[in-house]
């Protein structure tokens, strides 16, 4: 991508953009290319990413419980409904929804609110709030290692389908592959035992 | 021939990034680990993996120069070092990760230099590793190279479950090697959010990558052990997949898991993500990363549930 | 769900309660002056409600949000490019997080203090994108300005709190 260096300030706002997943992919291509520089250009998209998480590291406080219409649930109510509790508050949440009947109405309404929300002329469907995920950045040429016996050349392949077509593809080596590749960056990779699976005993 | 550098940015993080309060590397194990890293030497090393009971073994024949190492068995090769990895031939395409590597993690460890020994006739230096208290791992060092020429990692009730040794070794490498000249690569660029903790179990959360199927790669280290979960929307049919799995029970939950003799592969679906992680990281600690992770569950117990409760 | 039923005050309280908490307070480190948005907010919602005109709802609401934070401001004669004197940075109303330990996040008292000396504009546009979550498009429209207006108050705003964070006064 010759030409195109941009100042010092184009640059960090590029890549402030960049982790919030609003570059166009034209601009994408340029952070690969000043990614691919100095260890200080590295330094600052890297300082980005921290400042950015910190500030979304920050807790999410519960609102005092006077302000809003009571429930025994409050607004976890609504995060069990968005699936945003898959761990063991989930099995809390619904422990406590079997056992306790105003909560149980509650749910029931708020879920046909969350359905009247959503159907309301013009709203977007996407809109719960939640933090948006940054989109993939393009690099993803698939490449085929000919060194490599042909059952395992073919499980390099990205989108691999195995099972009905609705479920994720999944390639085992290739996720092996990608955390080797990653964590070779890492001290530890020195003196911990890798290999690449190519094959499965 | 393109020559690409891994670039480090551990040593800038005063300039523009946060300051670390935790502890620092233990020196020593800092060192230690350096010094492996620019290790010349190659050979063959054996690698064996046992978790309760079945045992993966793999023999490699290996290559390491300049951080990198090409590492080869009966069906293929890959040269894999400083976030980047080749595989097979020079036609190859090969895969980079923008990397950040950061040193100020591994506070749980510390180093207890050991005793002199010999391995394949060298000199050589046995080093702990030791978390709380136990031995989490034992390497021989050679001497003259640095290089570890033998590895044992322990579980948390001090029980052997990988075991690595070097049974031909020699300090010259293959010139091939030696003159390794990086090709082309297609770079990794990190992501935001993978929606996972940043901090768990003693690990911490470092990059987020693309991965398959409009998934995501979260990748953990502690500074010693690290392991990737990849987690995708939908729920995959693992059994399908995975050849040789075993059933994997932890905190109460089932999952199913694939031992290889470098690594640990468990795969779940929660609800409506499916999750692999890959790692090589030990059997306590694979115990507690889990029970931080999404919990396995399945949409048809949501769906039960509903009907239960609501009569639609 | 039956054809008329349509969502009620307290379903949008309950849906978005906390968020615009988290608003509130973020932008001013106050708690009180939190309390006062939601509230205020709500009120305005319940009266708007009857009369929303087809368009983004989270667009909508973050509107009258952001309206009611001004007015608000306004009403307590603090200009909002002033970082909050007074306010107790400490009564949280939630347990403290484990993130806040994390060794190369900074604490949330000190990210919190640093938010509070950016100025208004800036200030606000991170905490819409990094606490509330809202895309640069959403930001956009509930703060009147074009999305490339947007990109540059949260690139200038992240830049400001990283000169702060990394070299504390």
């Amino acid at each position: 991508m010759a030409g195109l260096i941009p100042d010092p300030d184009a640059r960090g706002e590029l890549f402030s953009a960049y982790f919030d997943g609003q570059l166009a992919p034209r601009e994408v291509a340029v952070v690969s290319d000043l990614l691919d520089g100095d260890e200080l250009t590295i330094a600052e998209f890297r300082s980005f990413q921290s400042v950015r998480r910190s500030i979304r590291l920050l807790p999410q406080l519960e609102v005092p419980a006077n302000l809003l219409p009571d429930g025994h649930l409050g607004d976890r109510l609504s995060a069990y409904l968005d699936g945003e509790l898959v761990t063991l508050e989930h099995r809390r949440v619904t422990r406590h929804v079997v056992e306790c009947p105003d909560c149980r109405v509650e749910l029931q309404e708020l879920d046909r609110a969350r359905i009247a929300i959503r159907s309301l002329p013009g709203v977007d469907t996407t809109a719960t709030g939640e933090i948006p995920v940054t989109p993939a950045a393009g690099h993803r040429k698939r490449f085929i290692a000919g060194g490599i016996g042909a059952v395992a050349a073919a499980a390099l392949l990205f989108g691999l389908a195995v099972g009905n077509s609705d479920e994720p593809a999944f390639s085992l080596d290739d996720l092996g592959t990608r955390h080797v590749a990653r964590a070779s960056a890492e001290p530890g990779f020195a003196v911990l035992p890798q290999s690449v699976e190519v094959s499965f005993p | 021939m393109i020559v690409r550098r891994l670039l480090m940015v551990g040593g800038l993080t005063a300039v523009f990034g946060v300051a670390a309060a935790g502890p620092a590397l233990a020196d020593d194990l800092g060192e230690y680990l350096e010094d492996a890293r620019n290790a010349i030497y190659s050979g063959q090393r054996l690698v064996r993996t046992s978790w309760d009971g079945i045992e993966s073994i793999g023999i490699f024949e290996i290559q390491h120069h300049g951080g990198m190492a090409s590492v080869g068995s009966g069906s293929g090769s890959a040269t894999i070092g400083a976030g980047r990895m080749y595989l097979g031939g020079p036609e190859e395409g090969a895969v980079s990760f923008v990397l950040h590597s950061d040193p100020e993690l591994g506070g749980r460890y510390s180093v207890a230099h050991g005793e002199a020994t010999k391995h394949l006739g060298r000199a050589a230096t046995v080093v702990e590793v030791v978390e709380a208290g136990s031995v989490r791992l034992r390497m021989v060092v050679d001497d003259s190279t640095s290089a570890p020429v033998a590895t044992e990692v322990f579980d948390g009730d001090g029980v052997l479950f990988r075991y690595s040794a070097m049974t031909e070794f020699s300090v010259w490498v293959d010139p091939a090697m030696a003159a390794f000249d990086g090709r082309e690569y297609r770079m990794m660029m990190p992501l935001e959010d993978a929606d996972l903790p940043i901090e768990l179990a003693g690990y911490r959360l470092v990059d987020a990558y693309a991965a398959p199927h409009d998934g995501r790669q979260a990748f953990y280290t502690d500074g010693l052990f690290s392991f990737s979960v990849f987690t995708t929307r939908g729920r995959a049919n693992w059994d399908a997949i995975a050849n040789g799995d075993h059933p994997h029970e932890s905190n109460g939950y089932d999952y199913l898991r694939v031992i290889s003799p470098t690594s640990v592969t468990v795969l779940w679906n929660a609800p409506t993500t499916a999750i692999a992680l890959v790692g090589d990281l030990p059997p306590d600690h694979l115990d507690q990363v889990l029970r931080e992770l999404p919990l396995p569950g399945t949409d048809n117990w949501m769906k039960r549930m509903w009907r239960k409760l609501f009569g639609y | 769900m039956t054809e008329d039923f349509t969502p009620t005050w307290e379903d949008v309280a309950a849906r978005y309660g906390r968020k615009i908490y988290n608003f509130a307070y973020r932008l001013t480190g106050n708690p009180d002056d939190a309390a006062d948005l939601v509230q205020e907010v709500l009120l305005r919602v319940r009266k708007g409600l009857g009369s929303y005109r087809p368009g983004s709802f989270d667009g909508w609401l973050w509107r009258i949000t952001r309206n009611a934070f001004l007015d608000g401001i306004r009403r307590k004669q603090r200009r909002p490019e002033s970082a909050l004197p007074e306010g107790d940075h400490h009564n949280l109303g939630s347990s403290p997080s484990p993130d806040e330990v994390l060794a190369s996040v900074r604490l949330s008292d000190d990210v919190q203090s640093s938010l509070l000396k950016l100025p208004y504009e800036f200030r606000e546009a991170v905490v819409l994108c990094d606490v509330v979550g809202l895309t640069y498009d959403e930001i956009a429209e509930a703060t009147d300005v074009p999305v490339g207006t947007v990109r540059s108050r949260i690139h200038r705003g992240r830049k400001q709190l990283r000169e702060l964070l990394t070299w504390p006064v």
